[in-house]
């Protein structure tokens, strides 16, 4: 018997007992559609992570932190020798050791950084437009590539003349814009405190609307030039060795660098007392709980795979055991072992597939409504996320894991059928 | 004529130790090329065991069965499976025809097997319907026919590989007279025409004395015999 005939035979037995074939495919289904559902999920948050990472591009920046050691003098640790050279960490926990201009010097002269940008510790008092009340603020500083998505308008130019920032899109009607395209253009006055306490006021000129991201938040973008004028200021008469701390500097690198060169960067940094991290590594810890989740969440399912191949085994024994007369007149007729195991591996194949192809079918439909109703209510706040994610390739090895199970519960029945002596079988009432 | 089958010192037993039956006691037997044979004998005689040696759907527990001087129980099981598929053909007593499945695609279970073209499989059926003058069912349900068509649907199976001989176990055993000798015509004359070996196991004497020759089985041995190749 060739492949083809085989393959036919085996889907015109399942279609003979209807009810049954119907059954066994509603276990794989439910089975199936777990799986689905748990790997789009995770699928759905890790896409929509990595399209975070994507959005906000800058894939040559590490972001570079003062590496600190131990948990500092309050920690249970041995006491450590004091090493002037080294920072060490700070017990007041509302402070962390920063980075002098000649910490920056020394990043910038490692091989493989290209640039080094340091990040002002500017906590604006306050935000308003021209008859509007002041509201609370956090602001991001833009960075030389940081694609930051946007509703309407432009990125800040980083280091251009003017004052420039992007608004977050909850500020636009809080600030008296009529919608995203209205605030374009308009202006912004930011209030810091000085030196002496005192509070100045900076102007921005709103250059584009920000879309919520994860990574950006609420948090609105200013260019450079504005956030080193504001820190200028707001330490005016500070002595230069307490001006010059940065929370954090962000380091630009050569982007043809190998996976093995960044390696080597970060760890030449950290050699040097700093801790180096892209984006994307910082985004890990995000992946890692996604993937925990999603593991979790497919244990499950494969419990349900696993109990609907049982309802396979079942099914195709009792289709061995009604066709016994059959295999023994086809084997008799010189049908060989390997082919009648196949004929029923198949049909459990067959079984498998259409359990998963259903499967992905209503994975998709429940999916795309689960997402539309997260995204209007539980998940409301992450602009751009659909919950669930059924990406062909990833969907893939579920149909082809869901086709091995069956099979591997065909085995059994298929065994026995193949070793059936046909004179038994010939006889069998 | 060619020795078609040649069994020598054929013994059969069945388990082991003291519960084990021996069906066959060490049995001689050479089967013409062309030859009409009917095996007969009690139920419990080992005639049909004699036969499923024969027809190599069992192995022999000592002795050889030869087809066409080749040692069966020398070659494996794939070639073993060739053979039955391309020279044997089979007419049992309980027609074992697939009820849900059309005429046509019952007849042709041996070509599939082979792995022939639909085409060419359909081809052959229609001729060998034609040859037992039921080829105006072959879309039928196999179930929808009477005993006597399918009986005929069995022979037109037996005979579409073209086989160099037929076995038939009791293949009128569940047919009334009339309807039977038809069967058995039709038979015979696959094996005048077309020069069938026809091997028969009946209890049916009817059958026994239209053909050439009789071997009568007891007792896992040859009784006697009568009438002859020759």
């Amino acid at each position: 018997m060739n492949y083809r005939d085989i393959v036919r035979t085996a889907n015109a037995n399942l279609r003979k007992s209807k009810l049954r074939t119907f059954l066994t495919i509603s276990a794989v289904f439910m089975g199936a559609l777990t799986l689905m559902l748990t790997t789009g999920v995770g699928a759905g948050l890790k896409t929509y992570v990595d399209e975070q990472v994507n959005a906000v591009g800058a894939k040559d920046a590490l972001i570079v932190t003062v590496k600190t050691e131990g948990g500092g003098p309050i920690s249970n640790d041995n006491p450590k020798e004091y090493d002037p050279n080294k920072k060490q960490a700070i017990a007041d926990f509302t402070r962390q050791p920063t980075l002098s201009k000649a910490d920056l010097d020394k990043i910038a002269s490692t091989q493989g950084v290209l640039s080094v940008q340091p990040f002002y510790s500017i906590t604006p008092e306050y935000i308003t437009s021209s008859g509007q009340r002041k509201y609370q603020v956090t602001i991001g500083q833009a960075v030389e590539g940081l694609n930051q998505p946007l509703k309407s308008g432009r990125l800040v130019k980083v280091n251009g003349e003017k004052y420039e920032v992007t608004l977050p899109p909850a500020f636009v009607s809080k600030l008296g814009f009529a919608n995203d395209q209205a605030a374009v253009g308009k202006t912004v006055t930011m209030g810091f405190k000085d030196a002496t306490g005192t509070i100045f006021t900076q102007e921005a000129t709103v250059v584009g609307v920000q879309e919520k991201t994860l990574i950006m938040g609420n948090a609105l973008n200013v260019n450079n030039t504005f956030a080193k004028a504001a820190y200028d200021r707001a330490t005016l008469g500070v002595p230069d060795f307490q001006k010059d701390q940065y929370g954090l500097a962000v380091a630009k690198f050569d982007t043809n660098l190998s996976d093995q060169q960044l390696k080597d960067l970060k760890k030449t940094l950290a050699d040097k007392g700093y801790d180096a991290k892209t984006l994307d590594d910082q985004l890990g810890i995000i992946r890692q709980v996604i993937d925990a989740i999603t593991t979790f969440l497919n244990i499950f399912a494969v419990i349900a795979l696993a109990a609907a191949s049982f309802g396979i085994v079942n099914t195709l024994f009792m289709s061995v055991q009604e066709r016994t007369r059959e295999i023994g007149l086809m084997k008799a007729l010189g049908m060989g072992r390997g082919k009648i195991f196949m004929l029923f591996s198949i049909e459990a194949v067959l079984i498998g597939l259409w359990g998963a192809i259903i499967a992905l079918g209503a994975a998709n439909i429940l999916g795309r409504i689960g997402s539309n109703i997260a995204s209007k209510t539980l998940l409301k706040d992450f602009e751009g996320l659909h919950l669930f994610a059924f990406p062909f390739l990833s969907m893939l090895p579920i149909i082809i894991l869901i086709m091995v199970i069956a099979f591997l519960a065909a085995t059994l029945p298929a065994r026995r059928a193949a070793k059936l002596d046909p004179i038994d079988a010939l006889r069998y009432e | 004529m060619a020795t078609l089958i040649e069994a020598k010192q054929l013994v059969k037993t069945y388990g082991k130790g003291e519960g084990s039956f021996t069906a066959l006691k060490g049995l001689d037997i050479a089967i013409e090329e062309g030859e009409v044979v009917a095996v007969i004998g009690k139920s419990g005689s080992g005639k049909s065991t004699l036969m499923h040696l024969l027809a190599l759907l069992d192995s022999p527990t000592s002795g050889s069965v030869s087809i066409g001087g080749i040692n069966a129980s020398k070659l494996n099981r794939k070639k073993v499976n060739k053979i039955r598929n391309d020279e044997f053909g089979f007419v049992f007593q309980q027609f074992f025809l697939n009820g849900d499945e059309s005429v046509l695609s019952n007849v042709v279970l041996p070509l599939k097997i082979a792995g022939l073209s639909p085409r060419a499989r359909k081809k052959r059926g229609l001729e060998v319907l034609r040859a037992v003058e039921l080829e105006d069912k072959a879309q039928n349900k196999a179930s929808d026919l009477s005993g006597g068509q399918k009986q005929r649907v069995c022979i037109a199976r037996a005979l579409i590989n073209n086989p160099r001989v037929i076995f038939a176990d009791e293949p009128t055993g569940n047919l009334d007279s009339v309807t039977g000798k038809k069967v058995e015509d039709i038979l015979f004359t696959l094996n005048k025409e077309q020069g069938i070996t026809l091997i028969f196991v009946t209890h049916d004497e009817d059958l026994a004395k239209r053909c050439q020759r009789r071997i009568y089985i007891k007792d896992g041995q040859i009784m006697k015999q009568s009438g002859s190749s020759k």
